[in-house]
């Protein structure tokens, strides 16, 4: 239960500028309002909220995708983000590996599985051989082939390319993999077969996950805790199943009523 | 022709066809449904179901050279497949209408709420300008607008996702249709928007004795609002029969599949199992059962019969040699 942190989101504040319009001054949106999280090792902690929320906007600060007004990110005792000093860890650097709502749309379709797979390592300057076995053992973990290095995204369907997406993810060895809405585009007999991989490399590689996602019945499934984000403020947080069956907040026991269930 | 004027829409052994090129490929193969009036039917299948054509077979929204249309499709016992443009321009709009899965691709984003709901007042009725104002008034009080004379001079982006989906209820419901088919209507909005809009469309469906003919992928929706589902699987209907009936004691083994892999609060570190393996592919036709790939209770039989569609119980038909009983 007691596991240490593995990444630390303190006093995280982001606000967007709307550009002005016609006969429409800009303005600021306030996104994030002073967000605070712990996730601890080896557990996956969802970030539930609306379109609004602020819910990917986190995600993207976590990553290193997007920059905090004001806050800090540490990943264990390390500093990624401390904007008061004016540091920022770029999102290569930092040990932290995303995944994506489409896989379609974030594979690059004219490249093999294993340039996809191993373009990372690449970058990192890996050798070519360490980069074949290491893509290998990442595309065995989510139960693909290694044949399957030499085909093209096209050629898989829906879940084989989040199997591939989750694969180029874990072959960097992150301490802490974020997923934004990873299966809400796939088909409901599929998403279960992605929900349990996501729990098996969990389990497997002690990876971290930090889930960042609308539907709550895939939070009930796979989350240990759970933070409610509303409006750019964290409104509840605590374990799925006492936050699941005792909503404290007005809001969560709102949203939690609007889920149909069966 | 049917004779059963409480039958709003009726699909017999319904194929449909997708024509492109001189080559024809099969989506839908021999579906039979009814939507009685004033019911909630809702179609449910993951993609490649054949799901969308069908709704769009009903609308014929696709000219008969795009679509081809065999077995009899009826809406108010007028024959869809057959019926001339102009008989299909008065269906349209009159006796049916459709609401989408994006609202603002569906309104016009230069014209205001009230001027689109006009529009479609003045295709089907001859109204006076003070009864036509009256009757977008009272539409949008329909959909839960508390001021309804604001909104009706706002334009489509200045409204919210769900806003923006009540104002497509409004304007389908201008010309008190007996059917409203609805595809996938809140997929794209949160959770408690799509709990507004469907029920300002249940309490309107109980209000005008209206039939729904509602498109969705998710059960746990179609569940709480339905009084009837069909269970679409690669183009075929696996299964029909009462929310209840076929939700609480599911025939075919698919759907008892699909109702597993439901997420559900897990407990400890048991698993749910999903179901191996994909959908099939719509253009890979073959004899047996479409869902014999993945079925845990298949029998070798399964995989080369023609299967057709039998009672499975007072409400419920089934589409499989081996039943769950």
């Amino acid at each position: 239960m007691d596991e240490p942190v593995a990444l630390r989101l303190s006093g995280i504040s982001k606000t967007f500028m709307t550009p002005a319009g016609f006969l429409k001054p800009a303005y600021r949106t306030p996104a994030l309002k002073d967000i605070s999280i712990d996730v601890r090792a080896s557990e996956i902690l969802a970030i539930v909220g609306e379109s609004g929320s602020g819910k990917t906007t986190l995600g993207r600060i976590a990553v290193g995708l997007e920059k905090p007004d004001s806050g800090t990110v540490h990943l264990g005792e390390r500093i990624l983000v401390d904007r008061s000093r004016g540091i920022h860890v770029p999102a290569s650097k930092r040990g932290i590996s995303m995944i994506f709502q489409d896989p379609t749309s974030s594979l690059n379709p004219r490249m093999r599985v294993r340039d996809i797979v191993g373009e990372g390592l690449r970058l990192a300057g890996v050798g070519r051989r360490e980069i074949s076995e290491r893509a290998a053992n990442a595309l065995a973990l989510v139960g693909l082939r290694t044949e399957d290095l030499e085909r093209y995204p096209h050629q898989f369907s829906g879940g084989q390319r989040q199997r591939i997406g989750i694969a180029r993810a874990i072959v960097m060895e992150p301490a802490v993999l974020v997923a934004d809405e990873p299966v809400s585009s796939l088909d409901v007999s599929v998403q279960m077969q992605v929900l349990n991989l996501i729990l098996d490399i969990r389990d497997k590689l002690k990876l971290t996950v930090l889930f960042v996602t609308h539907n709550i019945a895939v939070v009930e499934y796979l989350c240990d805790r759970m933070v409610v984000l509303s409006r750019g403020e964290i409104v509840e947080r605590g374990s799925t199943h006492a936050v699941i069956q005792a909503p404290q907040h007005a809001y969560t026991q709102r949203l939690l009523q609007a889920v149909p269930r069966l | 022709m049917t004779g059963d004027p409480d039958i709003i829409l009726e699909a017999r052994n319904l194929s449909l066809f997708l024509r492109q090129d001189g080559a024809e490929l099969k989506v839908v193969d021999d579906v039979s449904f009814r939507v009685a009036r004033g019911e909630f039917f809702a179609l449910i299948g993951e993609s490649g179901s054949g799901k969308t054509t069908i709704a769009k077979a009903v609308m014929r929204l696709l000219p008969t050279g795009k679509l081809r249309i065999a077995g009899s499709l009826s809406v108010t016992g007028i024959d869809v497949a057959r019926a001339p443009e102009q008989a299909m321009r008065k269906l349209r709009g009159q006796a049916m209408s459709m609401i989408f899965q994006e609202p603002m691709t569906s309104l016009n984003p230069i014209m205001t709420v009230a001027a689109q709901i006009d529009e479609a007042l003045q295709t089907h009725q001859s109204l006076s300008s003070a009864a036509r104002h009256a009757r977008i008034m009272q539409l949008l009080s329909d959909v839960r607008f508390d001021k309804p004379e604001q909104v009706s001079a706002q334009y489509p982006h200045e409204l919210s996702g769900g806003m923006r989906q009540r104002v497509m209820i409004a304007i389908a419901l201008a010309n008190d249709p007996l059917l409203l088919i609805a595809d996938e209507p809140t997929t794209a909005l949160d959770v408690t928007i799509q709990q507004e809009v469907l029920e300002i469309l249940v309490r309107l469906q109980g209000k005008y004795r209206l039939s729904v003919f509602f498109i969705s992928h998710d059960l746990a929706l179609v569940n709480r609002y339905a009084n009837r589902i069909g269970v679409l699987y690669g183009g075929v209907l696996m299964e029909t029969g009462s929310t209840a009936d076929v939700i609480g004691r599911p025939a075919h083994p698919y759907t008892e599949a699909l109702l597993a892999c439901m997420p559900r609060l897990r407990e400890g570190t048991a698993r749910q199992a999903g179901i191996e393996g994909n959908v099939p592919r719509v253009d890979d036709w073959f004899d047996g059962c479409r869902f014999a790939q993945r079925c845990t209770h298949v029998h070798p039989e399964c995989r080369s019969t023609r299967i057709d569609i039998s009672a499975a119980g007072p409400t419920q038909s089934v589409r499989c040699l081996h039943p769950l009983s």
